[in-house]
């Protein structure tokens, strides 16, 4: 009896045992939707569940956390600084991968040994080095963001303005174009968003202009700063921008540009496929984009700000983690994400017949990528260091300040924070 | 004076310490902090009142102070007198009571982030209901996102629309517990509306308003979703409040030491504003108890 009983328990035990080590772990991601949409499809009719596959696989249960840049970033620090956290694997930007954040970061290095991500050297190289500090890799590119200049082709037609091929050709084709239709509708011809550092550069940028420069110099004071100033305050001032451009935010950006109230935006080259959505856009196809133009011919201008994978160090399923962004950076799934509207951080990607074939942007962003530079480099007073260009570059566009007292206190504000950071 | 016996002291200490937990002892430690340089993933390091200096020294924290200053103060009278106005017509007696009374509250069960938020699309300068009717009839392109005195205004608007109805509650609460004897003897001695308003209604209110005086003055202090959600405190930084300084050098550079700083410079200068409401409370109780 005594045995049957035995028995019976090792059975129970047994079973109950198989019926744990079937039960699914779970995975959080902390990220952007934008990254979810690149790895997972997202709900586009065409998706590639790149990350559901995976979890498939491994009887893996994703579990997203998505936010808004800020947001994400004060959360994950918020994490990060525990003595465990529930965040297995993180999307980092490029601005926020500094020495103090490194140090809450899983070493890469010893995973990347043992099981090595396919053709690693793929990826830009660039990017590569970016994500390395103190001789460790803490992160791994994922998703470049490169701005260009989206325009609405019908508009340009309606107004008899030609596509333009230089930054002069640009502003006065904007000008142009900037007028009310027959419905009342007022048309702006040059949309961006004002609130953020990033498109306010990369407007700067085809000036020639830089603020901080990857080697840390301040290069803020400078006439192609003054001269971009200057431009973007004329704009404004002409009603060529949106009366509320530094209030003016991304979904309103795209709104703006569906609606065929905007001719041309500076936005990432992968706004594409939300600018023509059949669903949502009044001009599917009809929203064109093209690498932003300098007034040196064949040469374009581009920033970019770029996304990384990290594994948080306190984090307790870092090997599962690991394995994941194994599977995203591979060659295969990097086309795959891009398919998904993702900024590939492969050159080789935009070779795919694949990505040739239904991203009719691809050759142009390969351009942009090609003359691509990041808008801010990575240091600890990064995020302060852009919240001062904001500062300066709303009171010159509102006409608070002259261009050029804007770039000297630019000037004189980033050094003293660059300096402090040292 | 009745002196507190063991069992009462031993019923009243749950309450104490869950005050003790939630209220004192994170205040004590975010002092703490604000005596530290302390940031993610470093440990602290004592400064003494450096923070303080940094943020007194601060011209966006001034500017920030003085914004509050003025959208605060705005806010509680302006919000006073409408509900004062409001209670007083309620007690009057209005039409529909209960379906006046439903639409006077309802701005206070809409969330706080969605009200805003929809006052943003109605009042977007390209496209909003508002901001486009306001242009039709002539008063020419309503651009309040570029403009801070303009901005300051709306979110003084928006943050009165969804506060009205906690203080006419308020208000109208200590104007139904007058007695209706003084309006009859009142009526008797031939006195107008105007004079029962004036010399019954307002005074006997007064311990009411103080009341709402105080709560409004608190909570407005601490004015953050509306700044942040209508302008993020620009353009240029010129129409930031206090939480929201804080709020930028806690959470978006990860300076703990000066945001605690902030926050506690922001203790007590709601302390400061509503002590002056606490003090004249405490009078007319101790002359109320003579």
């Amino acid at each position: 009896m005594l045995r049957k009983i035995l028995a019976t328990a090792v059975l129970l035990a047994a079973t109950a045992g198989s019926v744990s080590a079937q039960e699914p772990r779970t995975l959080t991601i902390i990220s952007h939707n934008v990254h979810k949409t690149a790895a997972t499809g997202g709900d586009l009719a065409t998706a590639q569940n790149i990350a559901g596959e995976w979890a498939e696989r491994n009887n893996v249960t994703l579990n997203w956390v998505t936010l808004d840049i800020g947001p994400l970033h004060d959360r994950l620090l918020r994490e990060m600084s525990l003595g465990e956290t529930s965040v297995d694997l993180a999307a980092v930007l490029n601005t926020r991968i500094v020495p103090s954040v490194a140090s809450l970061l899983e070493p890469l290095d010893p995973h990347m040994q043992a099981n090595p991500i396919e053709d690693f050297d793929g990826i830009a190289e660039g990017l590569r080095n970016a994500t390395v500090i103190d001789g460790k890799r803490v992160a791994v590119p994922y998703r470049h963001a490169t701005n260009a200049l989206h325009f609405n082709k019908t508009l340009l037609a309606e107004r008899g303005v030609a596509v333009p091929a230089t930054l002069n050709e640009m502003l006065a084709a904007a000008r142009a174009a900037t007028y009310t239709r027959d419905d009342g509708t007022r048309v702006y011809g040059l949309v961006t968003t004002l609130d953020t550092h990033v498109t306010a550069l990369q407007f700067l940028s085809a000036f020639g202009a830089v603020y901080i420069d990857a080697d840390l110099n301040v290069r803020a004071n400078s006439p192609e700063m003054v001269a971009g100033l200057t431009e973007l305050a004329n704009l404004y001032k002409e009603g060529v921008l949106p009366s509320n451009v530094t209030a003016l935010g991304l979904d309103e950006l795209i709104a703006t540009m569906r609606e065929g109230r905007g001719v041309f935006a500076i936005n990432p080259f992968s706004r594409y496929t939300a600018l023509n959505d059949p669903a949502a856009s009044l001009y599917p196809g009809q929203i064109d984009v093209m690498p932003f133009p300098t007034n040196e011919p064949g040469k374009a201008s581009a920033n970019t700000e770029f996304w990384s994978w990290a594994i948080p160090a306190n984090s307790k399923q870092k090997d599962l983690a690991y394995d994941l962004i194994r599977e995203l950076s591979g060659k295969d799934a990097t086309v795959r994400a891009a398919l998904n509207g993702n900024g590939p951080v492969r050159p080789a990607a935009y070779d795919d017949p694949r990505i040739i074939e239904k991203l009719p942007y691809a050759a142009a962003e390969a351009i942009g990528l090609r003359d691509a530079s990041v808008a801010v480099p990575a240091f600890a007073g990064a995020v302060e260091a852009t919240t001062i260009f904001i500062e300066e570059m709303q009171a010159a566009v509102l006409g608070l300040k002259t261009p050029e007292d804007a770039a000297a206190a630019l000037q004189t504000r980033a050094e003293e924070l660059v300096a402090k950071s040292k | 004076m009745r002196r507190l016996n063991p069992a009462a002291i031993l019923m009243l200490a749950p309450t104490h310490l869950l005050l003790f937990l939630v209220i004192a002892l994170p205040s004590i430690y975010v002092f703490w902090l604000s005596l530290n340089e302390s940031t993610y993933g470093s440990d602290l390091t004592f400064v003494g009142f450096n923070n303080y200096v940094t943020v007194l020294t601060s011209p966006y924290f001034w500017r920030a102070a003085l914004n509050t200053l003025i959208v605060v103060n705005a806010v509680v009278y302006i919000e006073l007198l409408i509900a004062i106005g409001m209670a007083a017509l309620f007690l009057g007696g209005v039409r529909y009571p209960k379906i006046m009374f439903a639409i006077v509250l309802m701005p206070y069960a809409i969330s706080e982030v969605v009200g805003v938020l929809v006052w943003k699309i109605m009042l977007n300068t390209g496209s909003g209901v508002l901001a486009r009717t306001i242009e039709a009839l002539g008063f020419g392109m309503f651009n309040w996102s570029v403009s801070p005195p303009l901005a300051l205004s709306v979110v003084t608007l928006i943050s009165i629309w969804h506060h009205l109805p906690f203080t006419f509650l308020l208000i109208y609460a200590g104007m139904l517990a007058i007695p209706k004897s003084l309006y009859e003897a009142s009526r008797i001695d031939g006195a107008s509306r105007w004079q029962e308003f004036w010399r019954i209604t307002l005074p006997l209110t007064v311990p009411a308003i103080l009341i709402s005086l105080i709560f409004r003055f608190v909570f407005a202090f601490r004015l953050f979703s509306e700044v942040w959600l209508l302008t993020a405190g620009g353009p240029a930084r010129l129409t930031e409040v206090l939480a929201v300084y804080l709020y930028q050098s806690g959470f978006k550079y990860g300076e703990f030491g000066t945001a605690s700083a902030t926050g506690w410079l922001m203790v007590l200068g709601s302390l400061g504003v509503a002590s002056v409401y606490l003090w004249a409370m405490h009078r007319r109780m101790v002359s109320g108890n003579d």
